[in-house]
């Protein structure tokens, strides 16, 4: 009898500890980000993309911030915002991160490119905001949203750099702090039934030179885009058709 | 009987029991700043304890690991120097010069890829390195292992850090390496700044902006461009693979060293070296992978007026100048010579002297 007692109560034991046995409060959301430059892995250091304007691209950095993600259930007008996440995706490091929402049935989602003023201006942070990071202007000027750096050559061999630095979200306007819209119930990921949800989003880099401003390097004075007109364009156009989720 | 199934109770649901606390040789943690990085892990192989830092101390300073007893790697890294020599090329046994000057050790957790070409992946790879090669301390590895066994306390000292006496190169190289873990330097005057203790001079203040900031002249942004490879506070390279290896401009291609290419194989990397940490840099000269630089006004007239153009010179230098660049022109920074004294005296808020004259990291011989 004791040993029964004992094989049985040791059973108990095992099944306590198993997670699944009630329905989850919330739900934990994968989020991944893979990158391609007309339809083909980005590869940094190593390959010569070609340009939409024509020109040879050799990427050899690319990285962005995430952040203010907010799931809405637009049935039931509800709706969570992620507080304090601020997350740096990298080529060359780290592309996925999780997060948990409390559980609902999400059709929509919002997420922007880039650092909200609360956050933009004391780059002395810690975790993905640390200055460390190499995203960090200065104090005054806050951080870089988006980078990409490359060098490029067009019907020569001169070599010249590509450095795009998009950061600024002065209080007049948002510039170029962008949210993203993206409609889950059309891409068939609505969120709600399951305790662990993976979206996997691609960004096209080809986008960020095309739609709804087309950039022409060899057309420009300058290629080193660090805010002013062309970052605003650029700006605009990661937020348009940049991302889509998979 | 009921204590023994509570107790079983209890144990089938912690995943894992927790270990022991060795009462000898106690696990430590990497005290630091809060702002350094917290998300750097130690390597699991290889964490921090009392016995293996008290060991690595030792080995850091014992100078039976070189050929002729001569030189310990307290020689080329000199406490009161930030872990310098001050030479510009370092000498091993015999005055054999290397070609390189020696670095700087501080806050080396923080770091990856070691020696100005990148060529150790890890700290307990590099910390062997110099005792084996014969420009440093010549001594061959097994040899070093069987001084080490013949001495009569490394073994017993080995046991209370690693639990074995059988000493290997392996364990040799974790030791240094966990030493050199501890050696961080945050309580400069900059440290203190960010903490909010002390307040910059303007000077300071424009120098540090400076710094951090990569100019735009048609946004009238000035800056000194220093930032874009010396990152954040701890003013060091990129962590993320070999992207803290830089050419900065030294050489025309025709002189241009291999540095990380040498290492990577891929001709991109010709001419790029390891952008170090620029703490304590008021006590690091000479300047450079060579030491080709006595004073920190050399260096910034380098970057400010010198620059060398080449075939693998970093973009980031290449787009960047004070006034429009003009194509085909040489590439300068065009800062005033007031910008220019705003940057070193920023520099020199950098210097630490708790640091280097921190007791724990002085010579245990002596």
């Amino acid at each position: 009898m004791k040993k029964i007692a004992i094989i049985l109560l040791t059973l108990w034991a095992f099944t306590a500890c198993n997670d699944q046995e009630e329905t989850p409060a919330s739900i934990a959301v994968d989020f991944s980000f893979s990158h391609v430059m007309d339809g083909n892995p980005l590869e940094l250091e190593s390959t010569t993309f070609t340009l939409p304007s024509g020109e040879q691209f050799i990427p050899r950095k690319f990285k962005y911030y995430i952040s203010n993600i907010t799931f809405k259930n637009n049935s039931q007008g509800t709706s969570y915002t992620v507080s304090d996440g601020y997350f740096l995706i990298d080529e060359a490091g780290k592309k996925n991160f999780s997060v948990e929402v409390p559980a609902d049935e999400y059709d929509q989602l919002t997420f922007y490119v880039g650092v909200d003023k609360a956050r933009n201006h004391s780059t002395d942070q810690v975790g993905d905001l640390d200055p460390s990071n190499d995203m960090a202007w200065n104090w005054n000027t806050g951080y870089k949203f988006l980078v990409l750096e490359g060098e490029w050559e067009y019907e020569s061999n001169e070599r010249q750099g590509l450095v795009v630095h998009i950061g600024n979200n002065d209080p007049e306007s948002e510039q170029n702090f962008k949210a993203i819209n993206i409609d889950l119930e059309s891409a068939g990921k609505t969120l709600g039934t399951e305790a662990v949800v993976d979206l996997d989003f691609q960004a096209e880099l080809n986008e960020l030179f095309l739609d709804p401003h087309e950039l022409v390097l060899h057309e420009m004075e300058n290629t080193s885009i660090m805010g002013g007109e062309w970052a605003i364009n650029i700006a605009n156009n990661y937020q348009e058709g940049f991302f889509t989720l998979q | 009987m009921g204590t023994v199934l509570l107790c079983l109770l209890m144990w089938a649901c912690s995943r894992e029991a927790p270990d022991e606390p060795s009462t000898t040789n106690p696990v430590i943690t990497l005290e630091h700043p809060e702002y350094f990085p917290n998300d750097v892990a130690m390597p699991p192989d290889n964490p921090l304890t009392e016995k293996g830092v008290e060991l690595g101390r030792m080995l850091f300073y014992e100078k039976q690991l070189s050929i002729d007893g001569t030189v310990a790697c307290s020689s080329c890294h000199q406490q009161e120097k930030a872990f310098t020599d001050g030479k510009k090329i370092s000498t091993g046994v015999n005055d054999t010069p290397g070609d390189k000057n020696a670095m700087s050790l501080a806050n080396l957790h923080w770091t990856s890829r070691f020696f100005w070409d990148g060529r150790a992946a890890t700290l307990e790879e590099q910390a062997v390195q110099p005792i084996a090669d014969h420009r440093e301390m010549n001594l061959p590895l097994d040899e070093a292992v069987a001084r080490l066994q013949a001495d009569n306390q490394y073994p017993e000292r080995f046991k209370v850090a690693f639990g074995t006496e059988q000493i290997t190169e392996e364990l040799i190289g974790k030791a240094i390496a966990q030493f050199m873990r501890t050696l961080v330097s945050g309580d400069s005057k900059f440290d203190k700044w960010i903490r909010g203790e002390v307040e910059f001079s303007e000077q300071e203040q424009l120098g540090m902006e400076l710094f951090f900031t990569h100019p735009e002249p048609s946004l009238q942004i000035r800056g000194g461009n220093c930032g874009d490879c010396h990152l954040g506070f701890l003013t060091s390279g990129d962590r993320n693979n070999l992207t803290g290896f830089h050419n900065n401009g030294l050489d025309n291609d025709q002189d241009l060293k291999d540095g990380l290419a040498d290492v990577t194989g891929n001709v991109r990397d010709k001419g790029k070296f390891k952008a170090p940490t620029l703490r304590n840099i008021a006590l690091t000269a000479p300047y450079m992978h060579d030491g080709r630089f006595e004073t920190l006004e050399e260096v910034l007239d380098h970057y400010d007026q010198h620059i060398q153009m080449n075939n693998t010179l970093d973009i980031l230098i290449l787009e960047a100048s004070n006034e429009p660049i003009i194509p085909g022109e040489d590439i300068k920074l065009y800062l005033t010579d007031g910008e220019k004294e705003a940057i070193l005296s920023f520099l020199q808020t950098l210097t630490d002297e708790k640091f280097i004259t921190n007791p724990k990291f002085s010579n245990p011989f002596n």
